[in-house]
């Protein structure tokens, strides 16, 4: 794996040097909890509640949502963690949950929710980046921005914005996205290239069409 | 490479998602089309405003804690370690001997405003004299066997009662608390006060071994 399980993480993995280290505490931990010990347990959620959290709120673009999801993810990761094979990594494995639970949310919304691509291109054509400075017009500028640029993500099919959230968002290798969403090397890669294109053409009010965007590969919308 | 096909690339090559073959034709293509570089260009900016978000969503930390308490809740058959538990052990045994304390100062607080007020002057025979009294030598005693004590025939006003125990030995201690006179009590008190003043003591070593186990 390329990246590193999580940078933010909490004291004691910071405290670790080397991959290795890391991946041996981790193991250790796992083992603990799968013997239902509670600090076990607690170092878990603590070390990637706040990842699992960026990327549902990534996904779902709804914060209340987003900790339903997590919480949901911790319970059930908890719930099986005697079944887990502490030979695979643990937060592919959690981040596949939430994942999931997001997908299963967005699809709940889908049938309220419908976002046409062309008019929201037109809704967020906007004035160039707004990346230098520091003082408060700045700041609204940038906030006004990323508001934007959130509305924009969450207008783009499902499978799309999952992995832009993974990808360009969370930072994950390729690899790591293909075990998280349980797909082929290939089939990130493309996703990733279609979203891009996607992204690009509806943040600049290209009038993208989502046919466009669709290939037998993607005839389901999520 | 042609334009078409480096810029089919390019979405890939702005996030360095593509193999290392296609990577150099990429490379080498951008070096000679200043128009596939430019739009190489708006998707890194396109990218970069996504990276923007990273670090973004992070929830407050009580929200965590709600959320830890939630998911707390729903794990069943949670194993509490050896040391937190004989940290719990530890801060059980502080509360009762707390509670031991309190009630006991209570008890003895309480039998000091039921004491009648006797003459405070009144000489007070406090320690047992180890001399053993007949029964004949107390008028009545016979009348309360199953108390064990008896008033003397020569009780004073304000002397000390005096009280036979099964083994014989004259002591003061078992009367009722309204029959002691106040020296007595003080008497009893101060006793009582110094064993509160160990158990106290006691307590502040064992909540010292509590606060150091727990750091």
């Amino acid at each position: 794996m390329a990246a590193s399980p999580d940078s933010e993480t909490s004291r004691p993995l910071q405290a670790l040097t080397t991959r290795r280290e890391v991946d041996r505490d981790e193991k250790d931990v796992i083992r603990r909890c799968q013997t239902g010990d509670e600090p076990a347990f607690r170092t878990l959620f603590d070390r990637y509640q706040r990842r699992g959290y960026a990327v549902s709120y990534n996904i779902l673009n709804d914060g209340e949502l987003a900790k339903d999801v997590v919480q949901e993810a911790f319970v059930r990761v908890f719930k099986n963690i005697h079944k887990f094979d502490a030979s695979k990594n643990f937060y592919t494995w959690l981040y596949q949950i939430v994942v999931n639970l997001s997908i299963d949310f967005l699809r709940k919304r889908s049938s309220t929710k419908a976002a046409p691509l062309d008019e929201l291109g037109e809704g967020v054509k906007h004035s160039g980046r707004s990346r230098s400075g520091g003082g408060p017009a700045d700041s609204v500028a940038r906030d006004d921005t990323k508001r934007r640029v959130r509305e924009v993500l969450d207008a783009l099919p499902g499978r799309y914005k999952v992995v832009l959230a993974l990808r360009d968002i969370e930072g994950f290798s390729c690899e790591e996205i293909s075990e998280i969403v349980h797909c082929k090397n290939s089939t990130v890669r493309w996703r990733i290239h279609q979203a891009r294109k996607l992204f690009r053409a509806v943040w600049n009010g290209d009038g993208a069409k989502l046919e466009d965007y669709l290939d037998e590969e993607d005839g389901d919308d999520l | 490479m042609t334009c078409d096909a480096a810029r089919g690339l390019l979405p890939l090559f702005a996030g360095g998602d593509l193999t290392e073959g296609r990577l150099e034709e990429v490379r080498g293509h951008l070096t000679s089309c200043a128009d596939c570089a430019r739009e190489l260009e708006r998707f890194g900016e396109a990218r970069a405003l996504l990276e923007e978000l990273r670090d973004d969503a992070v929830l407050p930390k009580r929200e965590v804690r709600r959320m830890w308490t939630t998911v707390r809740g729903e794990i069943p058959l949670l194993r509490v370690p050896r040391r937190l538990r004989l940290l719990a052990t530890l801060r059980y045994a502080a509360i009762a001997l707390v509670g031991l304390s309190v009630g006991f100062s209570a008890t003895t607080l309480s039998a000091r405003l039921l004491a009648p007020t006797a003459d405070p002057a009144a000489p007070v025979a406090l320690t047992p004299t180890q001399v053993p009294i007949q029964p004949t030598d107390i008028p009545g005693g016979a009348e309360r066997p199953d108390r064990g004590m008896v008033q003397p025939a020569t009780e004073q006003p304000g002397a000390a009662p005096v009280v036979r125990n099964p083994s014989g030995v004259i002591t003061v201690t078992k009367l009722p608390v309204y029959e002691k006179s106040n020296a007595q009590l003080q008497a009893e008190l101060n006793a009582l006060r110094q064993k509160n003043t160990e158990m106290e003591q006691r307590l502040q070593q064992l909540e010292r071994a509590l606060k150091a186990k727990s750091e």
